[in-house]
């Protein structure tokens, strides 16, 4: 019933993208358990090559998603703790004289690797997190005037912790926008909670022990795999309609970017991937619309004290921008 | 820059006709409220006026001869408005027929609400001044001198009827139009979506479908037309519509929910997806498994009304 896509670019079709997702996501559930949507979520951003901003409550597993999905991916993972002093060559790396060869030599920071957590972005000076989203945005670094590409796939994964305020830098929203969605992983249930200890019990130590069962190569591969989905293009109007209807409504001083638009096409192909089908459809929109606009929208100051106030904006977008279907 | 114009604020309709609503509402209110008053400059009002006038008998209800007029007002200025609005819709402004519909389905409601407040009108006039009864007067009231009680007997007419009376009874007029309108408004969308009058006629539709596939006669859409009669066949037998946000899987699930055959809704459905967002050529096979879902889903329907008639 579905049809193979055969591209010059890809060999993979779209339920070869599924089968292989499934099998990452299914290695990664081995370490956390119970939030299979976040982590089709997750993969989804990983497929449409975007970075993902975690905020979330400590201990809730966010180093040990990341740290898993690099494993499951077989991809270099380095984390950076983000504090106050930390500085831009911290994460970048920088020139060291060697006193042996009387050269200097580059050593490479943490951020030349594919999956780079930032733990607790918002802890990092402005000029830190800059140096940082601009890595992001370009795929590259500048050193001493010299231009250093980062190893691709290239994956942030950022956390920030959305109760402590104190001696933190909030990422403006220019900066925001760069994550191509902002998720919450959320407390698991009592009966998930349960599982987490019963594997914990029968494995003997904290170190989950996962497979590789992806490399760099095929990561890329499914990743042009999901540029052949197919997009109609009353899906594409209603992504715009969608995103034109966040800078419309009275409560956002601000809406949605173009970028936020991208944002949801890719992601809504990737969705469409990840179920094996070759072509989008209106719920793999909507699946994103919140994780993906939420982040990038500047609410009223009246509302900025209202708890869930943006979420219940970017509902009221869903209730009323009318889906593509047939008319009557 | 007038289309770009009506587009800035046709998103915000349901907002101006709110607000044209809420004016209108206001304005009966401030029409009825108004008791037909003739103060006359430098004369005061007695103090204990209103007591005296509650010893004797209640004084009839005056409405203002404004009230009509302002009636008659918001009528022509909501005909102009309506036909504004369908004129200027997106709707309006693609398909000539549809406008000449909607112009036609307007008219004929004014022309009825037109007749309605010509009746109203006809028996609304003031009653004989023999009918309507002389205000009472306290006794004490001729005892105080003739100018004064001529004062008094101006300014008693024009204390009429009491404000707290004319107001309830001005605002239960008012939500009352606003109720018929509402459920006029109502009936009005349900018949637009059930062209069908009666499952029969679906089922003769369906039937169509199937023969004239069968006849080999080419139909290019039919996997579409099948998802548009089942959306309307559950609209007309089930009551249930698809809202403006939900998706085909979402309405999907709700039609497994409300009981109809989970088998063929879901293979409409997918059909129907491939079609409408996949550019996917649809086979001859695939167009019957659509009319053959949509017969089930027809059949479903004729028997779960059966059953319901029953248990009724």
């Amino acid at each position: 019933m579905i049809r193979i896509l055969q591209t010059e670019r890809s060999l993979l079709n779209s339920q070869e993208v599924a089968q292989h997702s499934a099998r990452i996501i299914a290695e990664v559930e081995k370490a956390i358990i119970g939030k299979t949507h976040v982590l089709k979520q997750i993969m989804a951003a990983i497929l449409a090559d975007g970075h993902v901003l975690l905020e979330d409550y400590p201990g809730l597993g966010k180093t040990l998603l990341a740290n898993s999905f690099a494993v499951a991916l077989g991809i270099q993972f380095k984390r950076i703790q983000f504090t106050p002093d930390l500085l831009p060559g911290d994460i970048t790396g920088g020139y060291i004289f060697n006193r042996a060869s009387g050269q200097f030599e580059l050593r490479q920071g943490p951020l030349f690797a594919n999956i780079v957590l930032a733990d607790e972005i918002n802890r990092a000076s402005p000029k830190t997190q800059s140096a940082l989203l601009e890595a992001m945005q370009e795929y590259q670094v500048t050193l001493e005037g010299e231009t250093l590409a980062l190893p691709r796939p290239f994956i942030v994964l950022a956390t920030q912790n959305p109760i402590e305020y104190e001696g933190t830098f909030p990422l403006p929203e220019a900066q925001l926008d760069r994550f191509i969605m902002k998720l919450s992983i959320g407390y698991p249930s009592a009966a998930e909670e349960q599982e987490i200890l019963r594997r914990r019990r029968e494995r003997r130590q904290d170190v989950v022990a996962l497979e590789q069962v992806c490399n760099a190569a095929l990561l890329l591969e499914m990743r042009a795999a999901v540029e052949s989905i197919y997009v109609d293009a009353d899906i594409e109007k209603y992504i715009v309609a969608l995103v034109a209807a966040s800078r419309e409504d009275t409560r956002a001083a601000v809406g949605a970017s173009p970028r936020g638009s991208l944002a949801l096409l890719k992601l809504a192909r990737a969705w469409a991937a990840l179920d094996g089908r070759t072509f989008v459809l209106p719920d793999d929109v909507k699946t994103f619309v919140h994780p993906a606009l939420i982040h990038r929208l500047i609410l009223q100051p009246d509302l900025w004290m209202k708890r869930n106030a943006a979420h219940d904006v970017v509902s009221a977008l869903l209730n009323r921008t009318p889906v593509p279907v047939v008319e009557a | 820059m007038f289309s770009k114009l009506v587009d800035r604020f046709l998103p915000q309709r349901g907002a101006i006709l709110l607000a044209v609503a809420l004016v209108s509402a206001l304005l009966l209110l401030l029409a009825a409220a108004l008791p037909g008053a003739s103060f006359k400059a430098g004369v005061s009002l007695p103090p204990d006026l209103f007591q005296r006038r509650l010893q004797g008998p209640p004084p009839p209800l005056i409405i203002s001869p404004y009230f009509w007029d302002i009636l008659m007002a918001i009528f022509w200025i909501s005909l102009l408005l309506s036909i504004g609005y369908i004129l200027l819709s997106p709707e309006g402004r693609k398909s000539l027929p549809y406008l000449l519909k909607r112009i036609a389905t307007q008219l004929l409601w004014i022309l009825f609400l037109f007749l309605f407040l010509q009746i109203m009108l006809l028996f609304s006039s003031e009653p004989p001044a023999d009918e309507v009864g002389e205000p009472a007067r306290p006794q004490e009231l001729f005892s105080t001198g003739p100018a004064l009680e001529d004062q008094l007997e101006e300014l008693a007419y024009a204390a009429e009827p009491p404000a707290a009376l004319s107001a309830i009874l001005t605002t239960l007029f008012a939500l009352g139009l606003t109720t018929l309108a509402y459920l006029g408004w109502r009936r009005y969308r349900a018949q637009r979506a059930q062209p069908f009058a009666s499952l029969d006629e679906l089922s003769r539709q369906a039937q169509a479908a199937i023969d004239e596939l069968r006849r080999g006669q080419q139909v290019d859409d039919v996997i579409l037309r099948c998802y548009r009669e089942m959306a309307r066949t559950v609209a007309a037998q089930r009551g249930v519509q698809r809202g403006r946000g939900v998706t085909p899987r979402e309405f999907e699930r709700e039609l497994q929910r409300r009981g109809m055959p989970p088998r063929a809704v879901e293979r409409l459905t997918r059909l129907f997806e491939q079609v409408r967002y996949g550019n996917y050529a649809p086979r001859r096979r695939d167009q019957m498994e659509a009319v053959d879902s949509l017969q089930a889903i027809v059949n479903a329907c004729e028997q779960l009304r059966m059953e319901r008639r029953q248990q009724a």
